[in-house]
């Protein structure tokens, strides 16, 4: 028996959620340019007058989440939409200008000085109906494409529900009086917070090959790998029922078996049918995440958080993960979904080399300056090289940016 | 480079010359004479000058082909040069008036007749390096110390002399000036879109070269004798860049770059601390525009059938130009500097033609767009404006969270330097939490136990005044005028230490330093002294008058909180300061830091 042809995803609702995607991450690498010069100069920002660093910030922390690693997400459940939705590929275009225009307003609003406070989510005022509202009105389409489709697969429904929960999630996440748990002795998140966290990237990891249609090789390692996953999430729930300090050893023990996800993982896209094979950027993801979970687990020890918590050494984590993890498994997911002639521009060798490199240079840079005890001086050469890092990641983000549109 | 001359020479010296003449003449030495013998008649020559300018510009297309190029351009050249000598002896207000309208008129017939002839002039290869080279060595020529700060007779002289040349240089039979424009690129700008952007571009420069030149700070900063030669090489560098760049077909990028470096040098002059900056970006921006403006008749417009580049010039240069320099100059004679909103307008025309092409393709994404947009006018803002506010609400509009953490973490060295610890409990009753995750600068949970009302002030007015090395922005804007926000956003982060007072005065008393080592008393004091207590320690630094009480003599006293002058006790003040009073601590120094400090105080004695 032949298997049934894969339809071909219309393409046009893909290619929107990348440009937007990619139009965001360069504005979020301006807005991030700017704020290390201003770190550097910061009698410069008396040109903004009332926009000052702090007003400024919020733009570049939520334009990289909401813009540049949403909509990619976004683009790859488009992909998944069955063929006889193509009808609704314009109104899918039309939601993803609503979610961008959202983020314009957003922007807006964190200059003009309304915010909540709550970084990452940082809706407040009209923002915080304005948004969710755009997002639901992607669910709706969603759904729609869903009913429309003959066969209405009951496994999409799960997902679905999923999906809805994120608009309401997200309203209630901006809410001022919620708060995650904290470490009383950091201040910070709790191991257990860090490992769920780590967990749902990890279970978007493990979803990629088959939410990308990719045949199954190996239905056994599949199946092992999942119960692995199960088996962790599992520690991670009742690792909230521990005491929260970083001193305790159930914390540190639970987030330490995220250690074994370097290794499964890696091995698992190893064994995998993949439509479009990209390898470098597939071992730039491993190379990243590898170092991302390593490092998160070393800087949770006791001793090495108390010294390290507050300080730069925490904006080196953040941009390994965003930068470096983030990004990689991003661009991996977007060769995956669009036409291979769109996707050529993240195969350009000098802007691969100069996006690593410069995400390294940074990370180093912030760690040292993190860890040390630096002088004045030697403070501000960090913090002048790493402005040059962020203009070259500007620069790379740019020329992605113009070869997606080209 | 010599096969470049040969082909281009002419033109080169003609863009020169009149580019040249513009500057040191037109703008500069013609007003200060006016300025010297009649000042208050200087609108009246200015609207002469624009008026004529507009009417020189518009007749030259009619008059062009009836008598050719090189005639208009010699007739006019003699015009400037006759303008320039008789500026000289003109004291009346009927010669200057007669001087006005021939400069107006002649550079106005100069520069459309000019522009629209140049691929007469020019080689189609190496164009748009002559248009660069041309407008620059007018530039670097007008900004060299020796033409720039010499007398305006003398630059009359220069102007007289330079257009002679220009007229010498002319080639007896140039090829027929309405021989075909080069054919258009997709780098070329639709006319109108062209029109709207010099509009913009010559507006902002007309302003910020006029609040350059009537504020004596800004115009020893930027045309000082030090800073001439490298505002030459600036113009020179980038009028190369534009022309090279405007050949290779990259329009948009020319005068988007001008346009930005323009509004960023134009904020920086509203702003004297960053006044320098301006004084950096200004002439590169100026430098890419008035290339591509040379440029834009002949190489850079599109035009529908039948077009006419003289035409082109003439609105170009009377709309842009003539009508768009006076008017930038009024908007900065009238306001002292540049709106904000005049920026966001300039932006506008500016931006907004530049999208409509792509907006043609999606108006459906462009009117969900604007109608979401629409909602914007009910997103609230925070100025000084605003209906009250909490003070923790300015702290969060401020984002200070994003650099300030709000937390002690128990047994660690933040009870030292921040402390107490105030329980998690009693923390997250906020709505929102402000614990944040950054420290970019001290945490500010207690900081009203260790940091009086007066020094918090100051600090937000002007952080480097007391931390030199510090990257904080200033927030003198929260207060301006009647703005309550500062003294709000200071009660809100000094209130929980308020409380705390008692329990600093005891950490402080029984605190010792430790010695392991030298540090450099006198370098510290340079450092974090200085300013309140002055260099001789005679307690007149440039901020000793800031305070509720002056900074102590430290060499005379009286000593109220160091009577026994211990290094102990003295070390304990450096540290954490005297509770209560306008003395901060230096909470981040190290043992020895505080100990080679106090050293060095004590040998002030």
């Amino acid at each position: 028996m032949n298997p049934k042809p894969l339809p071909t995803p219309d393409p046009d609702p893909i290619l929107s959620g990348a440009r937007h995607a990619l139009f965001w991450m360069v504005a979020a690498n301006c807005v991030g340019l700017l704020l290390s010069v201003l770190l550097l100069a910061p009698k410069l920002g008396l040109i903004f007058g009332e926009c000052t660093y702090g007003r400024w910030l919020p733009l570049h922390l939520n334009w990289q989440l909401y813009g540049w690693t949403a909509l990619p997400l976004v683009a790859w459940v488009f992909f998944l939409l069955p063929e006889s939705s193509r009808s609704l590929a314009r109104a899918s275009s039309l939601g993803i200008w609503a979610w961008s225009t959202c983020l314009f307003l957003g922007g807006l609003s964190w200059l003009s000085g309304h915010t909540s406070g709550k970084i990452f989510l940082d809706w407040t005022g009209p923002m915080r109906l304005l948004f969710p509202a755009a997002i639901l009105a992607l669910w709706v389409i969603l759904a729609l494409a869903w009913w429309r489709d003959q066969e209405r697969p009951l496994i999409a429904i799960p997902g679905l529900l999923v999906l809805l929960a994120i608009p309401f999630g997200l309203y209630f996440a901006a809410d001022p009086a919620v708060y995650p748990p904290v470490d009383e002795t950091t201040g910070g998140p709790t191991g257990a917070s860090l490992l769920n966290s780590t967990l749902s990237v990890v279970f978007l990891l493990l979803l990629v090959p088959r939410a990308l249609r990719n045949p199954p090789k190996s239905p056994k390692l599949d199946r092992t790998l999942w119960t692995v996953f199960i088996l962790n999430f599992a520690l991670g729930l009742y690792a909230e029922t521990l005491p929260p300090s970083h001193h305790h050893p159930g914390q540190i023990a639970s987030l330490a078996t995220l250690l074994i996800w370097p290794l499964l993982l890696p091995f698992y896209y190893s064994r995998q049918n993949w439509k479009n094979p990209h390898p470098r950027w597939q071992r730039a993801l491993f190379f990243w995440f590898g170092i991302l979970v390593i490092n998160g687990v070393i800087s949770f020890l006791p001793g090495i958080l108390d010294h390290l918590k507050f300080s730069d050494a925490l904006v080196a984590h953040s941009h390994l993960a965003m930068t470096g993890f983030t990004t990689s498994f991003l661009i991996f997911i977007l060769q995956q979904i669009l036409p291979p002639s769109r996707s050529a521009t993240f195969n350009h060798h000098p802007s691969f080399l100069s996006w690593h490199l410069a995400t390294a240079g940074y990370i180093c840079l912030m760690l040292a300056s993190g860890i040390l005890d630096t002088s004045a001086d030697l403070h501000s050469l960090l913090y002048a090289l790493r402005s040059l890092c962020g203009l070259i990641l500007t620069l790379v983000s740019i020329h992605w940016w113009r070869g997606l549109n080209s | 480079m010599i096969s470049f001359l040969r082909r281009n020479g002419s033109g080169i010296t003609l863009i020169t010359a009149t580019y040249f003449y513009f500057l040191i003449f037109a703008q500069f030495a013609f007003i200060e004479l006016l300025n010297a013998d009649l000042p208050k008649s200087l609108k009246a020559m200015m609207a002469t000058m624009a008026l004529s300018g507009i009417i020189g510009s518009l007749i030259t297309p009619l008059i062009l082909p009836r008598f050719g190029t090189p005639t208009i351009l010699r007739a006019a050249l003699i015009a400037c040069a006759a303008a320039s000598a008789l500026a000289i002896p003109a004291h009346h207000f009927s010669t200057y008036l007669a001087v006005s309208a021939l400069i107006g008129l002649s550079l106005g017939v100069l520069t459309v007749s000019l522009t629209a002839s140049l691929q007469t002039l020019l080689s189609p290869n190496s164009w748009g390096l002559a248009i660069g080279t041309g407008t620059g060595l007018a530039y670097a020529f007008a900004n060299l110390p020796a033409v720039f700060a010499t007398s305006p007779e003398v630059q009359s002289i220069i102007s007289t002399a330079c257009v002679i040349v220009a007229l010498l240089s002319i080639r007896q039979t140039p090829p027929d000036p309405e021989s075909p424009a080069p054919s258009p690129s997709s780098q070329s700008l639709i006319f109108p879109l062209a029109l709207l952007s010099f509009l913009a571009l010559v507006w902002l420069d007309s302003a910020a070269f006029f609040i350059i030149q009537h504020t004596p700070a800004l115009k020893d900063q930027s045309w000082a004798q030090s800073h001439l030669w490298k505002n030459a090489l600036i113009h020179f560098s980038f009028a190369l860049l534009a022309g090279h760049l405007l050949q290779r077909k990259k329009t948009t990028l020319v005068t988007t770059s001008a346009f930005a470096l323009l509004t960023i040098a134009s904020l920086c002059l509203n702003h004297q601390e960053i006044a320098l900056v301006g004084g950096w970006l200004y002439p590169a921006a100026v430098s890419l525009y008035s290339t591509a403006l040379v440029a834009c008749p002949v190489y850079l417009t599109r035009f529908k059938k039948n077009h006419s580049p003289a035409w082109a010039a003439a609105i170009l240069y009377s709309v842009a130009g003539w009508f768009g320099s006076a008017n930038g100059i009024g908007m900065a004679e009238n306001l002292k500097h540049i709106p904000l909103l005049f920026l966001a307008i300039a932006a506008c025309i500016f931006i907004i033609p530049h999208l409509l092409p792509h907006l043609k393709n999606h108006r459906a994404a462009a009117l969900l767009v604007l109608g979401i947009s629409a909602l914007a006018f009910f997103i609230p803002t925070t100025s000084a404006t605003s209906p009250p506010q909490s003070g923790q609400q300015v702290y969060l509009s401020e984002g200070c969270i994003h650099c300030h953490s709000r937390y002690i973490r128990p047994d660690s060295p933040d009870l030292l330097k921040w402390g107490p610890v105030v329980p998690l409990a009693e923390l997250r009753k906020e709505a929102p939490v402000t614990i944040g995750n950054r420290r970019a600068g001290p945490d500010l949970l207690n900081v009203g136990n260790r940091r009086s009302s007066a020094w918090l002030k100051q600090h937000f007015i002007d952080p480097q005044s007391l931390s030199p090395e510090s990257s904080m922005p200033s927030y003198r804007h929260l207060f301006e005028g009647d703005d309550p926000r500062g003294n709000q956003l200071i009660e809100f982060i000094s209130q929980q230490g308020l409380k705390s007072l008692g329990n600093r005065i005891q950490t402080a008393q029984s605190w010792t330093p430790n010695f392991s080592g030298n540090a450099d008393g006198p370098d510290l004091y340079t450092q974090h002294c200085i300013a309140c207590h002055g260099s001789d320690g005679l307690g007149e630094g440039p901020l000793s008058k800031r305070w509720s009480k002056p900074p102590a003599n430290l060499v005379k006293g009286p000593f109220t909180y160091s009577r026994d002058g211990s290094q102990n006790s003295l070390a304990r003040i450096i540290k954490f300061g005297i509770p209560g009073t306008d003395m901060p601590g230096h909470e981040t120094l190290s043992d020895n830091e505080v100990l080679a400090l106090a050293q060095y105080l004590k040998a002030l004695r």
